[in-house]
């Protein structure tokens, strides 16, 4: 839609509005925006989100990260991506929710060092990536241990609902994903979404 | 696409019955609600009830798994299951993690709703959820109520009303 001047319209059309907005819809900022993210131009272990406190506590309520990644393992088409907050490596639970195609099942994955945050290809043709969502509600609420759910999927295999708890209530200060063994291959992309 | 923050609560009290979003504009295309839940019903996990404009009328279609099975189930008769919420006896300070969305609420059909859903616990049981809800009413929602199934809401659960509206740029083709 196009724009309306205000001054052009009163000063050299000589129309009168009665509201500074001068016919135009009232713009309201978004409450979703972008903080960060890593398109990757050489492969890496681990993408780390961080600073998270100081930089964004006093404005967000909730995070999402949307990704979408592969990884340089050249032997399996399914693979499963690592959690971590505040460089703590322990206190974590995953369960999920996963078919395959053919059926459905449920099951826990009780490592504790790190949440299994999504899952995604490794060795299917390299110019295919696999996306993932995850939630972050209330991540620097000290009152509550972290819950994070996540929707992910890998083409022609699995799609999964995954959650994990952080079974700790300080504030998440940083955010690593790591991919098991290897690392993320170039082109994979992770973005930090903050909600307002 | 924008999202517009409507309206955040957060339970402050030891408990409440209920939380209830009212007087919703109808000048978004879609409604999305994130909701971080904890309840005090004396279970692992716990169920959320839907409620739109006071009445009770939402049926589901579920796909839920329990940390060791994966079962689907419904329930009619406007029983407003919704979701999942980590309970009472699940791992304390722990709470559930959830978003619906609510497309075309403002239209005058019946009403179609999605969830994702889950509870969180530190042993094998913990539920993941996903629902296909229908409120079978043509009016706006200007109402949402959530409850839990047996118990309260409890203490410092969070729940994030959004209004999304729809953009205009780029190029969309109908054939």
């Amino acid at each position: 839609m196009a724009i309306k001047s205000f001054t052009r319209s009163t000063i050299e059309n000589n129309i009168f509005y009665r509201s500074m907005l001068a016919g135009n819809t009232a713009f309201e900022p978004s409450s979703e925006d972008i903080l960060a993210e890593e398109v990757l131009t050489s492969a890496a272990a681990t993408v780390t989100f961080s600073s998270l406190v100081s930089s964004y506590g006093s404005d967000y309520q909730h995070f999402q990260i949307r990704g979408v990644v592969r990884d340089t393992n050249t032997s399996f088409a399914l693979r499963n991506g690592l959690m971590q907050f505040n460089s703590d490596t322990t206190s974590y639970r995953t369960h999920l929710l996963e078919g395959n195609g053919s059926s459905v099942s449920s099951s826990e994955i009780a490592t504790s060092t790190s949440g299994y945050f999504a899952i995604y290809t490794g060795s299917a043709t390299t110019t295919i990536f696999s996306p993932f969502v995850a939630d972050i509600l209330d991540p620097f609420d000290t009152n509550k241990n972290t819950t994070v759910r996540v929707l992910s999927g890998v083409a022609g295999s699995n799609i999964v609902l995954r959650s994990f708890a952080y079974f700790d209530t300080q504030a998440i200060d940083s955010i690593s994903m790591t991919a098991t063994g290897v690392s993320w291959s170039i082109g994979s992309r992770f973005t930090l979404i903050g909600l307002k | 696409m924008s999202m517009t923050l409507i309206e955040h609560i957060e339970v402050t009290a030891a408990s409440v019955a209920s939380v209830e979003f009212d007087l919703i504009p109808d000048t978004y295309t879609d409604l999305m609600l994130v909701a971080s839940i904890r309840s005090t019903y004396a279970v692992t996990t716990s169920n959320v009830l839907l409620s739109l404009n006071g009445t009770g009328s939402v049926t589901r279609r579920a796909l839920l798994g329990s940390g060791s099975s994966a079962s689907s189930t419904t329930s009619g008769g406007g029983s407003g299951y919704s979701g999942v919420v980590s309970g009472a006896n699940s791992t304390s300070n722990t709470f559930g993690n959830m978003t619906y969305y609510f497309p075309n609420y403002a239209g005058s059909n019946q009403k179609s709703i999605s969830t994702d859903s889950v509870s969180e616990n530190n042993a094998t049981e913990a539920y993941q959820a996903i629902h296909a809800l229908l409120w079978s009413e043509s009016s706006v929602i200007d109402t949402i109520t959530l409850t839990d199934m047996s118990a309260n809401i409890g203490q410092y659960s969070s729940f994030t009303l959004y209004g999304i509206t729809a953009g205009s740029d780029g190029t969309t083709t109908v054939s």
